[in-house]
């Protein structure tokens, strides 16, 4: 039925939104879709993903076809918990599919049940995670004190201009420019040991890892389309990093060089 | 002494790893195997460089640990295999090589630019080839499954 079939699309559509958003790459989001639409016994599923972009077409069991597409505005934070409801929501509907009304339903109780730490715990975790980056770098106590404050400012910086700053490239400029002004400002006063270990633990996070993984898997996947994007994303945040910096020391020493 | 220092670099990545693996929202009973997976990669890492000086094999042996042992979990919780294995790659990030590169590019300074361009670009490169080779694998041969389960 053309409902029945509507209802896939749409639900297909969002569950693939939904696990870009919490930071699934792309090869998982396409090898979930295809399963549940053939446990629909759909006869051909086209999906065709980028992680700004999805695109679907369906052809039911009885010869009715239709297409869909999504853009996913606003950027991914990565949250496993959601990944991992999600990939059991797809795991039971390719066990026992539902009705397909009742897809939408399910999809919401799995984005909306999925619990997270608190934010008091996030930062303890953060901080704590950055102690331990501290360790592996040789930094001193004075240098930790810093790092933690940095870590903080980032925290809230971030919690509060999140609406602002989905662009990943603006968030890094502002963060490597907080991270370098606070270092520089402690080693200018003589606190620091080590201004460089306080910048490199600091900005560990804003260093593409994640990213640059998903592009060298996107284009031995045959994704070649996805993984030049991602390739190029890196490029301009990794610019955006020395951006923040040099603005940083611009700044506070009044020359680059 | 030198391994007395391993084993604090090792400690100190899992703690990392566990950290990360919570701001990511893993599940509180996961979080020890975000932790087992840093270090194993950090544990692997040191092993290689001990044998070799080239950046590459080691962060590319480090990450192939990391991501089989990501696999092996997945499989064996059915969770998906990012979740084990996206703590493991911000401890490897080569931070002092990306640091000093981008600091080197800013002031134009050649001696940093010699020295840690081609680490930092063969470390990144190592590291992204080590994850992905697990995990493209993994996808066809589940693929692969997949067909023959059809046919």
């Amino acid at each position: 039925m053309k409902e029945d079939l509507n209802h896939l699309l749409g639900f297909s559509l969002r569950l693939g939104e939904q696990m870009i958003r919490c930071g699934a790459n792309i090869e998982r989001v396409s090898d979930t879709v295809y399963r549940v639409c053939e446990s629909y016994h759909c006869q051909d599923v086209q999906f065709f993903a980028l992680d700004c972009y999805l695109t679907l077409s369906l052809t039911g069991a009885d010869g009715d076809q239709m297409a869909g597409q999504q853009c996913i505005h606003g950027g991914t934070s990565i949250h496993m918990e959601r990944l991992g409801r999600l990939n059991r929501l797809s795991r039971q509907i390719c066990a026992h599919p539902p009705a397909p009304e009742k897809l939408d339903v399910m999809l919401d109780e799995a984005v909306s049940g999925a619990e997270s730490y608190s934010s008091g715990k996030t930062l303890l975790f953060t901080l704590f995670s950055a102690a331990c980056l501290t360790g592996i770098y040789g930094g001193s106590l004075r240098d930790l004190s810093i790092i933690l404050l940095n870590c903080v400012l980032a925290f809230f910086s971030v919690r509060y201009l999140r609406k602002l700053i989905f662009n990943r490239i603006i968030y890094n400029v502002v963060n490597a420019f907080l991270i370098g002004t606070v270092a520089i400002f402690f080693a200018q006063i003589g606190y620091l040991e080590s201004c460089h270990t306080v910048m490199i633990v600091n900005s560990l996070k804003l260093i593409p890892g994640i990213p640059m993984v998903n592009s060298f898997r996107s284009l031995l996947s045959r994704n070649e389309i996805n993984g030049t994007l991602e390739l190029m994303k890196l490029l301009f945040e990794t610019a955006a990093i020395a951006g923040g910096f040099l603005l940083s020391m611009f700044l506070l020493t009044g020359s680059v060089l | 002494m030198a391994v007395m220092e391993s084993v604090k670099l090792v400690f100190f990545t899992f703690g990392s790893a566990l950290g990360i693996g919570a701001v990511y929202q893993i599940r509180r009973e996961y979080l020890l195997y975000a932790g087992l997976g840093g270090a194993l990669a950090r544990i692997v890492f040191l092993l290689v460089k001990s044998c070799t000086a080239e950046s590459f094999i080691y962060n590319f042996f480090a990450a192939m640990a990391a991501a089989l042992y990501a696999e092996c979990l997945a499989y064996l919780t059915k969770n998906p295999s990012t979740m084990f294995l996206y703590p493991s790659i911000i401890p490897l990030t080569p931070g002092r090589a990306f640091y000093f590169t981008v600091i080197g590019l800013i002031l134009k300074n050649m001696d940093y630019i010699n020295e840690y361009l081609v680490t930092c670009v063969h470390s990144l490169i190592g590291m992204g080839l080590g994850f992905a080779v697990v995990s493209v694998v993994m996808y066809y041969q589940g693929k692969h499954r997949r067909l023959q389960k059809k046919s």
